[in-house]
């Protein structure tokens, strides 16, 4: 049983969401993000931001997965002022529905002011919504940008266990498990993160508050990648009992603090697509997955 | 603030709703929006009313006319108190905000709170208004979305168009979902609708793929020329038990002569007794 806690699915066809589903994942969270390009209007975003809660969700849903997600303003599209400003209105709307378990994915891009503001006033939603925080940390000039995002979050009152860093590496890894933050790790084929590099970490240093995700968006990625690494750490000798920390449990416990993601979701729901959603959409005519069959 | 339109069903709801673990955080935050209303106070009440009221279910002890077709039956608190809330709104606020807010509401909605409003428009004042919200449901590929507007309401017989009537029922043929229970499907049966139907039937056998069942209401019910009578005769020779049945009884249920002879010539004759409901128990 796998989580992929950090997906943008919208961006990906029905074939991976079977993949997903018969390689063991049962949960999904996709964080709002840019769609690789700008948008211009706070209404693109608006519904960008409900697709989330509903069309994906349902989606999500036609496969046996629970799809939960992230609402927030990506630090690419804050250093646009009227549209973040504008944005900035919207999201409350958001981060009150249900299996929204975080606010996210926020942080530095450029780490310019524009988005050192905007995150901080995000930080301050998530106080008053009582929700988890997912960072995304730069890809430039990463260690500095890191390391200011955590200084920023304890600014703001917030509790290392509140906040997720996303796409560490190994020049990150030591400073944000050392501070007491979740470490998440995005794997990503042949650049950056690969799953070898991930299994030398897990050796080094331990299952404790690191988990893993796929990030797989429009881009070059793999929503495979939580799956697939862990078989390749179980392979490398890595404990069971901790790689089932950093594929499923550990992702649970940060976003289980919004109260919005929980085991009996996927444990106890009756998911029977035949009865509850319609085979004609997404399935477009094939045989609907019953659950004792699935 | 304005009177409450459907004073019994608010009486009836705030009834059931004050048994329920959340019910002093609803009554609080209600409060507040009273004495200082704010769109943003609004939705978050309806978006957290069921966290307030955790899974609990409601026992709503309503009149029968007060849900004349049972879309309250099998509501959680939540629901109910989403419904309470959208009440207050109407009462509250001038006709402009109350179709303003209303209607960003259904745009930014998860699919639990588009379910509600869609099965809401039946009980809420002006629901008229929101027509257009009520066909993007009934265009909705969410089966779920797509039922709140089909069934246990009368919403789409009292107010959709002739297009719109047809492409609800045509839809619900499409998603296999019920078709001889949506509301006024025997007094809005027209034959534009009929030819559709035919010719989603004739679609889906030449891909060889079932059709439902009670799509032969439609065309049962308002046979008149002979190609009508050709269809069903040689629709219930290529297909199941049940579709046999069904196309017996909607013949059974039109007055003409020629009906009533076809109806009695045809194999696998069911008893007098069955009805639409009893059929759909059968096996397909
Ligand atoms: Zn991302």
């Amino acid at each position: 049983m796998y989580i992929d806690p950090h997906v943008h699915m919208s961006a990906r066809t029905t074939d991976d969401y079977q993949a997903m589903a018969e390689a063991g994942v049962v949960a999904v969270i996709e964080p709002a993000f840019w769609l690789g390009q700008p948008r211009t209007s706070v209404d693109t975003y608006k519904d960008y931001l409900a697709s989330l809660v509903g069309w994906e969700r349902f989606r999500a849903s036609q496969f046996g997965i629970k799809h939960y997600c992230t609402i927030g303003l990506n630090s690419k599209e804050a250093n646009n002022e009227p549209l973040a400003e504008a944005v900035m209105e919207i999201l409350p709307l958001f981060l009150a529905k249900e299996g929204v378990v975080a606010v996210g994915e926020i942080g530095f891009d450029e780490q310019t002011a524009l988005e050192e503001k905007y995150f901080r006033a995000q930080l301050e939603l998530a106080k008053q919504f009582d929700l988890p925080v997912m960072v995304h940390t730069p890809h430039r000039d990463k260690l500095k940008g890191t390391i200011l995002t955590m200084d920023i979050c304890e600014e703001h009152g917030l509790l290392p266990s509140q906040v997720v860093i996303d796409h560490n590496n190994e020049n990150t890894v030591k400073a944000v498990l050392d501070r007491g933050y979740w470490t998440a790790f995005t794997l990503y084929p042949q650049t950056k993160m690969g799953s070898e590099r991930m299994v030398n970490i897990a050796r080094q240093y331990g299952s404790e508050r690191i988990f893993i995700d796929s990030s797989a968006d429009w881009g070059v990625s793999d929503p495979m990648a939580v799956p697939k690494t862990a078989n390749l750490m179980l392979q490398s000798g890595i404990p069971q009992t901790e790689v089932h920390q950093m594929c499923y449990a550990n992702a649970l416990a940060a976003y289980q603090q919004s109260g919005q993601i929980a085991a009996e979701d996927w444990q106890t729901a009756d998911f029977d697509q035949a009865e509850l959603f319609e085979g004609n959409s997404v399935l477009r005519g094939q045989k609907p997955i019953k659950s004792s069959e699935a | 603030m304005k009177n409450i339109q459907n004073q019994p069903l608010y009486d009836g709801l705030r009834k059931a709703l004050s048994t329920g673990p959340g019910w002093q955080n609803l009554t609080a935050n209600i409060e507040v929006s009273r004495n200082n209303y704010t769109r943003a106070g609004f939705f978050l009440n309806f978006a957290m009313a069921p966290r307030w009221f955790k899974s609990a279910t409601t026992h709503l002890e309503l009149d029968a006319d007060l849900d004349p077709f049972g879309a309250l039956q099998n509501w959680s608190m939540g629901q109910a108190a989403r419904l309470l809330i959208l009440l207050e709104l109407a009462a509250l606020v001038d006709a402009n905000e109350y179709t303003a807010a209303m209607s960003e509401l259904f745009k930014t909605a998860d699919v639990n709170e588009l379910i509600v409003l869609v099965k809401s428009l039946q009980f809420i004042p002006d629901g008229e208004t929101f027509v257009e919200r009520a066909r993007e449901a009934a265009r909705s590929n969410i089966e779920s979305v797509f039922c709140a507007v089909a069934h246990h309401t009368d919403y789409p017989q009292r107010y959709f168009d002739a297009a719109g009537w047809n492409q609800l029922v045509l839809k619900a043929a499409f998603l296999a979902v019920p078709i001889w229970s949506i509301v006024g499907v025997r007094e809005r049966n027209n034959s534009a609708l009929v030819a559709m139907l035919q010719d989603y039937a004739r679609e889906r056998q030449a891909a060889s793929r079932p059709v439902p069942w009670d799509l032969y209401c439609c065309p049962a019910w308002n046979a008149s020329s002979d190609a009508d009578f050709q269809f069903l005769e040689h629709q219930s020779a290529i297909s199941s038990p049940k579709i046999r049945a069904a196309i017996v009884l909607g013949l059974r249920e039109n007055n003409l002569p020629k009906a009533q002879t076809l109806a009695a010539q045809l194999p696998d004759q069911p008893a007098n007794t069955l009805r639409w409901e009893d059929l759909a128990a059968w096996d397909n």
